[in-house]
């Protein structure tokens, strides 16, 4: 908390993972997140964010009455809802996976530790524009289901689902996708957190019925700047954190050849999701996350 | 496959170091966590595994270095068939034959030619053989031959002779071909080995070793037990009578015959009854020698194993005395007794015939073939001249000095000045004689003369034609050899009646009048009684030429070699008869009768030899000394060039390793 204190001056420094790190509470970490990104928002010129007026409309039995726009009606006697932008009914639902392969992280912040940073930012930035929010923990099995809810209480309960995910297991994604197939039918927005390390091919598979549906898909690809740019310097051996299985590596390869097949596979996977009209975003664990969240509004706003 | 040194085999705990390092080494690498080998899998699983195994072929290439260094250590051999090993070492066989005189015996010959054939049969290939027939000469019958087929060739026709083997001289003889030879050594005795051919000294029977070489030996011993034998051992003439002496070396009570043939004439036979071992005399009165030699044989019956011993030859001289003039004052005086005694127990040829030298007419003088005179100071002037006359002419003088030269300056004949007159050139103090010219034929047993007591002698001042033979201390000459025309006197400085001097009675006068005898008279020195294997030597016996025959009748010397000095083997049993320029004398020759001694040599006697000779060499000479029924191959040099060849990969694949983990 006293590390907090000390970069509080300092919003983008606020969204450093290695800061986050050392807080405790995820929503916390959430909370701070989203305020440090927003605040850097209004100093940019490009991007805007605020609960924009959209529309009035008369006011309707079964509306809240929360909405009603008192002001208007003292004006014009007549009842409205104040409409704003954001709040356009639609829902996000956030599929993280917990892998054992996410366990990794050399950075201090492992990736599912960034990932389940980047997954409470994401709902809880959903929340402040009203939209519903739900998760989907996963990793060779769904762990753990949370609907999608506007409600605040209910985002407590998917934060908490979040911050008590561990890395363990293999990776299946056809599993979540199908859980997410059988329980979401209404449009809204899917973002997938993991590594993918998977065949691009199956991930396409999986992603597929989604982008038939009219889901919205963006994928946030996690990875280590180890796993993008290793630096060896000694023949290692190197154990699938998954399998267990141990190969030996030279620093020649890794250092060189490596870096060249990552490269090819994110591609790969970057390539699959344009062809599904989804979105891929490959983020390295040891920048800030309002890359992130960055990317998130840029792909909400285009799909509105 | 065996071990020479398995202790050795220890070292093979060293392997644990590499097994420990490479266990380190695989355990060592950094394991790192890696959140997914997918992207490494299709290149470096391969490569791992590729890695891996040059790691396991590198772990066992250094194991293997190991294990074949303590196995070189160990001395690794396999043991084949020894027939099947090439030899590495070549060895020389010595096959030394023993043909002497006993190896008649029974069936001891052909029992040597099998073991002969036997040791050539087990020749390994590649050794070399040399046959030796070792008897009274050491004879090569092939040198260093590998072909067996030519060393059973050299093997037939092969007889034993008459000679004695001497194992001693045999063993010096065989030393002297071991160190010409540069091989391993293996020498094969087949022999009786009699005990008394054994050296006096047991360190004479082991040859002396460089170091060099190996040498082993192995007796093959062809006598079986003790075989009783008996044999004539001399035949003496006493008079008229001939004395034969038998010996025996047998057991029980047998009764022998014994017949003497003289000239080829069976003259009489005697029998008697032995008992045992001993030695029995018969005796055969009344013999008629014709004139000069005589053959003499005495056989004795009944024949036994050992039947070349038998029969025994001897040459009887029958010649007669011939007289030799003493010219002396006194017939009577002690000189002349001294002198007849000394001639007649010289059992020389001659006999002294003492006469006055008042009463003689010098015309009888050249009636002899030398001449003594007791005191040459007694000599005239008339007979002085005739003497000279007579050396002149050929003849010879034995001249002694006594109380009659006490008035001469010069004495008769000779013309020596004698060093002072009267009892002033007698020198009184005891003197000793100090230089002997032995290679003076008179002076043979020159030595004995060093005894010699001289009280008084005559200095005197020999001319250019007179050699002193022996000197005093002082260095006057106590006997002189004077030279006139072909003619020749020894001249004593003393007296010979036993005042002056001790010489006739010391036992070296009767030689001396035997060798002056011989001397004067131009006589030979040719000895009628020889032993089978000596060697006459002619121009040494006297003569300047002359042939022989052997008692086959073959002549030994070709025209062209009888004028020239040579050995002449004297081989066969029998008569030679030697003829030289107007003479014809005959030799008796005789086995050697230690060779029909019948004891041999103990098994232990013969174990210590071979343990002398082969213990040298401690274990390395046991593989020569005995072929083995397997051989062991030694193997190390090639597990020494594996090894080397190991080391090589080692290194390489070390190498390609250390530039793997460098990472470059």
């Amino acid at each position: 908390m006293s590390e907090f204190m000390r970069q509080e001056g300092n919003p983008a420094r606020l969204l450093d993972p290695q800061v986050l790190a050392g807080l405790t509470n995820l929503e916390l970490v959430a909370r701070t997140v989203v305020e440090g990104f927003i605040v850097g928002l209004h100093r940019s010129p490009i991007f805007g964010f605020s609960q924009e007026f959209a529309e009035y409309r008369p006011y309707a039995e079964g509306d809240d009455p929360r909405f009603i726009d008192w002001n208007v009606y003292a004006r014009t006697d007549r009842t409205y809802i104040k409409r704003f932008q954001g709040e356009t009914n639609s829902h996000l639902m956030i599929l993280l996976d917990t892998s054992a392969s996410m366990g990794f992280g050399t950075t201090g912040v492992s990736k599912l530790r960034y990932g389940q940073f980047l997954a409470a930012s994401l709902a809880f930035l959903a929340a402040r524009q009203h939209d519903a929010v739900g998760a989907i923990v996963f990793a060779d099995e769904v762990l753990d289901y949370r609907p999608p809810s506007g409600r605040h209480g209910k985002l407590q309960g998917l934060l908490h689902c979040i911050d008590r995910a561990t890395a363990a297991r293999g990776t299946n994604l056809s599993k979540p996708f199908s859980r997410f197939q059988e329980h979401i039918s209404r449009r809204g927005l899917v973002a997938v957190i993991s590594d993918f390390y998977c065949d691009p091919a199956e991930m396409l598979e999986r992603v597929r019925p989604l982008a038939f549906q009219g889901q919205d898909v963006i994928l946030f690809q996690l990875l280590d700047p180890a796993e993008l740019q290793p630096t060896l310097a000694y023949p290692t051996l190197l154990e699938d954190m998954e399998t267990g299985d141990a190969v030996e590596v030279s620093p020649r390869f890794m250092n060189s050849e490596y870096p060249e097949r990552v490269r090819l596979h994110i591609n790969g996977l970057r390539d699959a999701a344009k062809g599904l009209g989804a979105d891929h975003k490959l983020v390295n664990t040891s920048e800030p996350l309002d890359q992130a969240l960055r990317e998130y509004l840029i792909f909400r706003q285009r799909r509105r | 496959m065996n071990l020479l040194a398995p202790l050795f085999l220890l070292g093979l705990g060293a392997v644990a170091l590499p097994l420990w390092l490479h266990r380190l080494t695989v355990q060592s690498p950094e394991r790192e966590a890696f959140s997914s080998s997918m992207l490494l899998e299709a290149s470096e699983q391969r490569i791992h595994l590729r890695r891996k195994l040059r790691y396991l072929l590198l772990l066992a290439l250094r194991v293997s270095l190991l294990i074949l260094l303590a196995l070189a250590f160990a001395g690794p051999v396999i043991r084949f068939p020894a027939r099947m090993v090439e030899n590495t070492s070549t060895v020389l066989h010595l096959v030394v034959i023993d043909n002497s005189f006993s190896m008649q015996a029974g069936d001891r010959f052909s029992k040597a030619m099998s073991e002969a054939r036997s040791v050539i049969e087990e020749m390994q290939p590649g050794d070399g053989c040399s046959l030796i027939l070792a008897g009274a000469a050491t004879t090569f019958l092939a040198d260093n031959e590998s072909d067996p087929a030519v060393l059973v060739a050299a093997l037939a026709a092969l007889e034993p002779g008459d000679g004695r083997l001497d194992l001693g001289a045999l063993m010096a003889t065989l030393d002297g071909i071991v160190s010409e030879t540069r091989d391993d050594i293996l020498l094969h005795l087949i022999s009786d080995f009699q005990a008394s051919g054994v050296p006096a000294r047991f360190s004479e029977l082991v040859p002396e070793q460089d170091g060099e070489r190996r040498v082993g030996l192995r007796l093959h011993p062809v006598a079986s037990g003790l075989e009783g034998n008996r044999f004539v051992s001399q035949v003496r003439r006493d008079q008229g009578e001939l004395e034969v002496s038998v010996r025996s070396r047998a057991d029980g009570p047998v009764e022998v015959h014994l017949s003497i043939t003289i000239n080829g004439e069976n003259r009489q036979e005697l029998s008697k009854t032995q008992e045992g071992e001993g030695e029995i005399l018969f005796r055969f009165p009344d013999q008629a020698f014709a004139r000069g030699d005589n053959r003499v044989t005495a056989e004795l019956l009944p024949e036994d194993a050992w039947s070349g011993d038998n029969r025994y030859h001897a040459v009887i001289d029958n010649s007669d005395l011939k007289p030799v003039l003493l010219l002396t004052t006194d017939p009577s005086s002690r000189a002349v007794t001294y002198l007849e005694t000394a001639l007649a127990t010289g059992l020389t040829d001659y006999r002294a015939e003492p006469v006055r030298i008042a009463d003689l007419d010098p015309r009888i003088l050249q009636r002899y073939a030398w001449i003594m005179i007791e005191d040459l100071g007694a000599v005239n002037g008339t007979l002085a001249t005739a003497l000279i006359g007579y050396l002149e002419n050929g003849g010879a003088i034995l001249a002694a000095l006594g109380e009659h030269t006490l008035t001469r300056a010069v004495l008769p004949v000779g013309g020596q000045a004698v060093a002072a007159s009267g009892f002033n050139s007698m020198v009184t103090e005891g003197r000793m004689v100090a230089r002997i010219d032995t290679s003076h034929p008179v002076l043979k047993q020159g030595a004995s003369w060093r005894n010699v007591n001289i009280a008084n002698m005559f200095v005197i001042q020999g001319g250019a034609d007179d050699r002193g033979l022996v000197f005093m201390d002082n260095g006057d000459p106590l006997l002189l050899e004077h030279r006139r025309g072909s003619g020749r006197m020894l001249l004593f400085a003393s007296s010979l009646d036993n005042t002056w001097n001790d010489l006739p009675v010391h036992p070296v006068f009767v030689s001396f009048l035997s060798e002056a005898g011989i001397f004067l008279a131009e006589e030979d020195s040719l000895e009628r009684q020889r032993l089978a294997g000596s060697s006459l030597v002619l121009q040494q016996a006297g003569y300047a030429s002359g042939q022989v025959i052997d008692p086959e009748g073959h002549t030994i010397l070709t025209l062209a070699d009888t004028r020239l000095s040579q050995e002449i083997p004297l081989n066969r049993k029998g008569f030679y008869q030697v003829y030289t320029p107007g003479r014809e004398r005959l030799i008796a020759v005789n086995t050697d009768p230690r060779e029909s001694e019948p004891v041999i040599m103990s098994e232990a006697a013969m174990q210590a030899w071979q343990d002398a000779v082969t213990g040298r060499k401690a274990d390395d000479s046991a593989a020569i000394s005995a072929p083995a029924e397997t051989a062991d191959l030694p193997i190390w040099e090639w597990i020494l060039v594996l090894l080397v060849i190991i080391a090589l990969l080692e290194s390489l694949l070390g190498n390609a390793h250390l530039v793997y983990r460098a990472g470059s």
